[in-house]
């Protein structure tokens, strides 16, 4: 699946804005889920479960917990993505 | 190689039926357990509803032990124990006692015995407990207490787990099996209605106001209940030498801890546990034809489990049945998971699956296949069944299908 890291950034904040209701225009790569955007722990599932179904990747527990802004999260995806294509 | 362990006997105490065949015709019809409370009185409390079983008969089941010295729970875990020795139709003289076990998962352990003696120190008796008070209350008399009247001499442990304790007894019955230290092994869990517990949940607002509904729309918390299940659990080949009647095999289980919260879940602990379970069993996802949910119908467990259940599922997820029995039975506590393994087992032999009753206005964010209202035939070649407690234990067992 060849996708580039705009498409990927585009469909996360979709995903992101669809959750929590936050208008995406306020995201960035550097907007951090707790510090930011004071999501919950819960919504941060809703959102792992989302991006990981639109991307059909699965990012192992011990990496999401490195996750801390949508930055973090476009690299992880692109990461999988890779080996998904390999 | 590990011996296959299997399911060849099934005794549930429920607010919906005692006995196997009333209990699963009950679940079948959607039959609701739930009720005023009738055993203390609730006025005190916002809350009145609970699903106490109001038809159980001690003197039917015990008769080695003392009925006054004995708890309620381990009164509801000798009937489900002596049901189950039935239903598996062994024959206990061909039986070596000190290789048979009882494994035993609790949440409160006798909870009443504890009440009796509150009640005892606040209206000024306390002199009036006496010593025997010691071996009436700790959680470990239930699985003892099976034994003693049973006259079982192996194996004996009662784990505390929680609401996850049934499948984590479960589980530790299929190693003890697996390891070839015992036989046979009855396994279960047992729980009694209590003050103690029923003011707990209603402290945390947990408790719903009329109905249990997992996964409506409208949910508004769990309804406490009481009960037991055992099951009679035994190597495959012992099984099929004595001719048993074998409902389903144990094939894994998966446990993890949260390690976050006591109280509040954390997302991914539910998912590791399901995760692992499939792993251990070498079954995929997309194998799985039924979830027994843990369901508790709170507002949070119900919105996580589906989170966790399509984490771990992904596109099977939609594809797969998933149904909350404590719709019906409210919330058991450390029997719940037991006796959802029963109905695991009931589902893979039968070909039929319980519906979660009170659906009526689906959640947008529950959006699987709950089974509806309605019970439905399935054939359920494998079942899971989860659990999740308070200390963040999760506990998922998977069964399957014996080939004839």
């Amino acid at each position: 699946m060849a996708m580039s890291a705009d498409e990927i950034r585009d469909k996360i904040k979709r995903s992101i804005a669809s959750i929590t209701f936050i208008d995406p225009g306020k995201f960035d790569d550097f907007t951090s889920y707790e510090d930011d955007l004071a999501i919950d722990s819960l919504s941060i599932l809703e959102i792992v479960v989302d991006v990981e179904y639109q991307f059909q990747i699965k990012v192992p527990e011990e990496e999401l917990s490195a996750i801390r802004t949508i930055g973090d999260t476009v690299k992880t995806v692109q990461k999988y993505l890779c080996v998904e294509v390999v | 190689m590990q011996p296959a362990v299997v399911v060849t006997g099934i005794g549930t105490v429920t607010s919906i039926g005692i006995g196997r065949e009333p209990f699963w015709d009950s679940l079948l019809s959607g039959l609701c357990g739930i009720g005023d409370v009738e055993s203390f009185d609730t006025s005190s409390y916002c809350v009145h509803r609970g699903a106490e079983v109001k038809d159980f008969r001690s003197e039917a089941f015990v008769s080695k032990l003392d009925r006054n010295c004995i708890g309620r729970a381990s009164q509801f875990a000798i009937a489900a124990a002596r049901l189950a020795l039935a239903d598996a139709n062994l024959d206990m003289k061909t039986l070596d006692f000190e290789r048979v076990g009882v494994t035993i998962g609790t949440t409160s352990g006798e909870p009443q015995m504890i009440e009796r003696f509150d009640d005892a120190a606040v209206s000024g008796a306390l002199k009036s407990v006496g010593p025997e008070f010691m071996r009436f209350y700790p959680c470990h008399v239930i699985a003892a207490h099976v034994a003693s009247e049973l006259d079982i001499e192996g194996v004996n442990v009662t784990i505390p787990t929680a609401c996850a304790a049934g499948n984590y007894a479960i589980a530790h019955a299929f190693d003890v099996l697996r390891a070839g230290r015992v036989d046979l092994m009855l396994a279960g869990g047992s729980d009694s209605f209590s003050r103690i517990t029923y003011t707990g949940f209603a402290r945390l607002g947990a408790i719903a106001p009329e109905v249990c509904q997992p996964f409506d729309r409208n949910r508004k918390g769990m309804v406490p209940g009481e009960g037991a299940g055992i099951l009679v659990l035994e190597p495959l080949e012992r099984a099929v030498r004595r001719q048993a009647r074998i409902y389903a095999e144990v094939v894994g289980y998966g446990l993890s801890c949260d390690a976050h919260h006591m109280t509040a879940a954390h997302p991914f602990g539910a998912a590791r546990a399901m995760e692992k379970a499939l792993s251990e069993s070498r079954i995929e996802p997309e194998q799985v034809s039924y979830i027994s949910a843990h369901g508790t119908g709170t507002p949070t467990n119900d919105r996580i489990e589906t989170l966790a259940v399509k984490r771990v599922f992904k596109d099977a997820a939609y594809r797969t049945p998933i149904s909350s029995i404590k719709s019906m039975l409210g919330h058991s506590m450390g029997a719940a998971s037991a006796i959802e393994a029963a109905v695991c087992a009931l589902a893979i032999f039968h070909g039929r699956v319980p519906p979660t009753i009170n659906l009526e206005e689906p959640d947008p964010e529950c959006d699987l296949d709950y089974v509806p209202n309605c019970a439905r035939e399935l054939d359920v070649n494998v079942a899971m069944n989860n659990a999740y407690a308070f200390g963040g234990n999760n506990a998922s067992l998977i069964l399957r299908k014996i080939e004839a």
